[in-house]
């Protein structure tokens, strides 16, 4: 019977690991945000995603027409429709909360995209107001399906601009359950809280 | 005690398994939400789920690290030349990289887990059914990227993911195909009378498995796609080739050992009680019917799902 049982334990560990552990991603994305702000609170997140070496050529085979690697404004504008609207299905995989509640990302602004040192970089920018009476949001970025693999946001991936006087106080971490996903993978959340001293 | 923990091991097998396309190229969705934001910290990790998720930490970065490593000897080896050393180092990363890629969701672990629960075989089935799934999975690849530079001009990304598509609706209502004709198999064995058919093992001949693995590994593996493109963009398509096969023998060795696993733990169980017993029939069938299910399950859900993203 103990026989039995430690087979049936190893037979769940066996479909269970097969399932849950999460190692699957064909795209790699060293991101960078920037909390803008005005003198009214938070205005947005600015993005930049800098892409791995094989999704760079992968993707400018099909935009970096002349393949002078250099992306000009009709290139960018093609491959802004080719290779970057398609994600708003996964709305730009940037999940925020407005004062502990969901705020859905629905439009982007003024993407732009070149070549840095061989890597593909987009940057864009995501209009979300947090006024100072609130002055609470986080932000995090993560691929449900797990095809695009972010690195977890740190210290130095984090920015603070624009005008206003505030402290801001910031803490990234890991946290499960901030985001619904089929995999058990616990993104990492920045939380931002904002107030005049 | 054991029904309902194989039945969970089950549940958790079907609802696990995933399925997904380049997001920044494939074809638009008709839904316009694929992502659902939800109230923070609403649940907790169950505790015995920390284990895997430990694993899960380690290869997450390590998968990374490759791939990156993989990338800077490739360019290397296009800008200083062949270095033997060098070339063999190169290779063991893809072998690594491959091993520890297919370790994360596939739905090729999943066939050949569910196949070998509802018609057993050896463990050398297992490797066959490992390697051969594994092969055909980077084969369909190479095939495809092939054709495709042939053929287009330009937008050879798309075109890819697009191939991508539609093998994997092919691929997946053929798996659901073959798991119709195991669950009849299944419940005709289930309705013969006679004590004299062993259904701890079918002993199947090496064409099924075969036939099976193909089915499954047919969808072009993007990751295979991905090294290829970058070694064809820097003009070392052999080098290219090489290093998709190294990739292929170590994915191989991952999908082998859930099936090798797989085929342990049933006859295991299976042996723990004599071949005539009633309790031996009636795992048997249950092993084979469940398994069945499963393989059927997946190729419908994944069907569909292939569909209607």
């Amino acid at each position: 019977m103990k026989r039995l049982f430690f087979v049936v334990i190893l037979a769940i560990l066996l479909l269970g690991l097969v399932q849950t552990v999460n190692a699957h991603p064909h795209v790699f994305v060293d991101p960078e945000i920037t909390l803008v702000f005005s003198e009214h609170g938070l205005v947005g997140v600015r993005h930049q995603w800098s892409f791995d070496e094989m999704f760079t050529v992968f993707i400018l085979q099909d935009y970096d027409l002349d393949a002078d690697m250099r992306l000009d404004k009709g290139e960018v504008e093609a491959l802004k429709a080719g290779a970057f609207d398609n994600i708003k299905q996964w709305h730009w995989f940037t999940y925020m909360t407005v004062d502990g509640k969901p705020f859905d990302v629905k439009a982007v602004s003024e993407f732009t995209a070149w070549i840095e040192g061989g890597a593909l970089v987009y940057e864009f920018f995501v209009s979300c107001r947090v006024p100072l009476a609130v002055g609470l949001m986080s932000v995090s970025l993560f691929d449900p399906d797990y095809y695009v693999d972010f690195l977890p946001l740190v210290d130095e991936s984090v920015q603070l601009s624009g005008d206003g006087t505030f402290v801001v106080s910031m803490s990234i971490a890991e946290e499960q359950g901030a985001i619904s996903s089929k995999w058990m993978i616990a993104p990492t959340v920045v939380r931002v809280e904002f107030f005049v001293k | 005690m054991n029904s309902k923990s194989l039945l969970m091991a089950c549940l958790l097998f079907v609802a696990g398994t995933a399925w997904a396309s380049n997001p920044f190229v494939a074809p638009a969705s008709e839904s316009d939400d694929r992502v659902q934001v939800v109230a923070e910290n609403v649940e907790q990790r169950p505790s015995s789920i920390g284990f895997l998720r430990q694993i899960s930490d380690r290869l997450l970065p390590l998968q990374r690290e490759l791939h990156a490593k993989i990338s800077r000897a490739i360019r290397e080896y296009k800008e200083s030349g062949t270095d033997p050393y060098k070339v063999l180092t190169l290779l063991l990363g893809a072998f690594l990289y491959g091993m520890v890629h297919a370790v994360g969701p596939g739905h090729g672990k999943s066939v050949a887990c569910a196949y070998f629960l509802s018609r057993g075989g050896r463990l050398r089935h297992g490797v066959f059914m490992g390697m051969t799934t594994a092969l055909v999975h980077t084969a369909s690849a190479v095939a495809t990227v092939m054709l495709l530079r042939l053929v287009m001009e330009g937008a050879v990304g798309v075109g890819f993911e697009g191939a991508v598509d539609r093998m994997t609706q092919l691929s997946f209502m053929a798996i659901a195909a073959i798991g119709l004709v195991m669950v009849g198999l299944s419940v005709r064995n289930m309705l013969r009378k006679s004590n004299r058919h062993d259904v701890g093992n079918m002993e199947l001949s090496d064409k099924h498995y075969f036939k099976v693995a193909v089915v499954s590994g047919i969808i072009p593996c993007p990751g295979a796609a991905i090294i290829l493109f970058f070694t064809l963009a820097l003009k070392v398509p052999i080098l290219g080739m090489v290093l998709v096969a190294a990739m292929s023998l170590g994915m191989g060795l991952t999908v082998s050992a859930a099936g090798v696993l797989t085929l342990c733990c049933r006859t295991s169980l299976l042996s723990a009680s004599s071949p005539r017993s009633k309790f031996r029939r009636f795992m048997g069938h249950a092993f084979s019917l469940t398994g069945a299910l499963l393989v059927t399950l997946v190729g419908l859900f994944f069907s569909w799902a292939s569909f209607y993203s």
